[in-house]
């Protein structure tokens, strides 16, 4: 099924600060603490309903990103038409079908707008990745093409992290820093 | 004769974490201090470091609220300590690419990283097997690997394939692949530059040891080589690499230097600073001054 580009925002805004503005919210940085932030009964069903496109498109951006590493590093396993590609655009076309059957409740707008945002520059990424950038070129320090849109759509994702609890774009207790902690989100 | 004066220099530390994380199996036996480290080395004209922590510009705040993590300084207070710059660092070994061991790198503008190829290479394959098995891709961040982009770029990115002897004078690197991460990396300094050395030598061991246990057991299992609670790859790996790594010091278990060991103060000269941190001084270079006496 082809992506949803209704879902899209009139105009990708691809740098960070700009983004910003546009949104309007009061404080991007705000954590939205943990699930013990009561929630109406629609919100948490959007939440539910959403993580799984949320964990999808925080892979596929990590996919890309670490391509465009070893691209950059003039590794030799990275090529055009490196099949993860295919598999970023599937997932991100899949993703893009489910954001766009969620229907956010009021509280979560602000995290619906960003999983928008990031869709759209994620998309604005692979497309480049796929036309313009020549991963074989001898120069391999032109992946900004492709690395300014993947940013963004990081930056929407972190956004949206911050805007509603249960979406993390870091697993902490796969790594040394983990206590465990009673009440956390898994 | 010693080439570099080498530290380990906490700069945050988890009060109490889980004994089953550091220790594999040690279910229910409480709680431990882990500290977080840079390892230093300095010496014939360059600065070396061995990770770079995690990013607290856009962790930090998270990290302190809900997982302990406690008393962070930045590296340029923590490396002022041994009278280093961020800016004067010239290479930097990332040996795996978790967010607490890549995620500081922005901060060092002119050194240059090295990585195992497979850390990254097969860390995207991982993340195309789908949510299924997220828990192998769950602690890299993603944003960490753009930072990454940028480097390569500058051509401030070596991308190692497999072992590498005198990658700087005296050092070398080796993997451990499919153990910890996918591309685990430690390092050895030969710090009488011979190429056979293991009685200067010193082997530096990301998170492929946590501690002295994983090295040589515990009680009722002294000998017995322990793994670490958290692997992607394999036991067998990670405790042939143990084996390896100790073999490379002469099977001195206090020459591999496990940085989140809580007592590897009292195995080493040691101080705290001023921030209740510690500064622990593994050995000096000919003529170099002490940062602990």
């Amino acid at each position: 099924m082809a992506i949803d580009h209704s879902l899209q925002p009139d105009r990708l805004i691809l740098h960070a600060a700009e983004a910003e503005a546009q949104c309007g919210c009061e404080d991007h940085d705000r954590f939205a603490g943990g699930l013990a932030e009561t929630l109406d009964d629609r919100t948490i069903r959007y939440v539910l309903e959403t993580r799984p496109h949320f964990e999808d498109l925080r892979q596929a951006v990590g996919q890309v990103a670490g391509m465009l590493v070893l691209a950059a590093a003039g590794a030799k396993t990275v090529t055009q038409d490196h099949p993860l590609l295919a598999t970023a655009r599937a997932t991100l076309e899949r993703v893009a079908d489910g954001i766009g059957s969620a229907r956010p409740s009021v509280r979560a707008t602000h995290h619906h707008r960003h999983l928008v945002a990031a869709i759209g520059a994620m998309g604005l990424a692979l497309k480049r990745a796929q036309e313009d950038l020549d991963f074989r070129a001898v120069d391999r320090g032109r992946v900004d093409p492709v690395l300014e849109p993947l940013k963004s759509a990081y930056d929407n994702l972190a956004w949206a992290a911050k805007a509603l609890p249960g979406f993390e774009l870091l697993s902490f207790d796969q790594a040394c820093c983990a206590p465990q902690q009673p009440g956390k989100i898994h | 004769m010693s080439d570099y004066s080498i530290w380990v220099l906490e700069y945050a530390y988890v009060p109490k974490y889980h004994m089953s994380g550091i220790i594999y199996g040690a279910h229910n036996e409480g709680y431990r201090k882990l500290p977080y480290g840079y390892v230093v080395i300095k010496g014939k004209g360059r600065v070396a470091m061995v990770d770079v922590g995690f990013n607290n510009k856009d962790l930090g705040a998270k990290f302190a609220s809900m997982y302990g993590v406690e008393n962070w300084h930045s590296p340029r207070e923590i490396l002022a300590q041994c009278d280093v710059t961020p800016e004067q660092v010239t290479d930097i070994f990332v040996t795996h690419a978790h967010f607490d061991h890549i995620g500081g790198t922005s901060e060092f503008p002119n050194a240059r990283f090295y990585i195992q190829e497979q850390e990254l290479s097969k860390w995207i394959w991982a993340m195309s097997l789908g949510r299924k098995y997220s828990f192998l891709t769950g602690a890299i961040d993603p944003a960490d690997i753009m930072r990454m982009v940028n480097a390569a770029k500058e051509g401030r990115l070596v991308v190692v394939d497999g072992d590498q002897e005198n990658i700087l004078p005296g050092i070398d690197v080796h993997a451990a692949l499919d153990s910890h991460t996918w591309g685990c990396m430690y390092v050895r300094v030969r710090n009488d530059g011979k190429p056979d050395s293991t009685a200067n030598s010193y082997v530096f061991a990301g998170d492929l040891v946590y501690c002295m246990e994983n090295l040589r057991g515990r009680d009722g299992n002294e000998g017995m080589y322990i793994p670490v609670g958290l692997a992607v790859g394999s036991q067998m790996n990670l405790l042939a690499a143990t084996d390896r790594m100790l073999g490379m010091v002469g099977n001195d278990v206090k020459r591999v230097i496990p940085v989140h060991e809580e007592r590897l103060k009292d195995l080493y000269p040691s101080r705290l600073n001023k921030d209740g941190l510690q500064v622990i001084e593994i050995c000096l270079a000919d003529g170099a001054k002490s940062l602990v006496h």
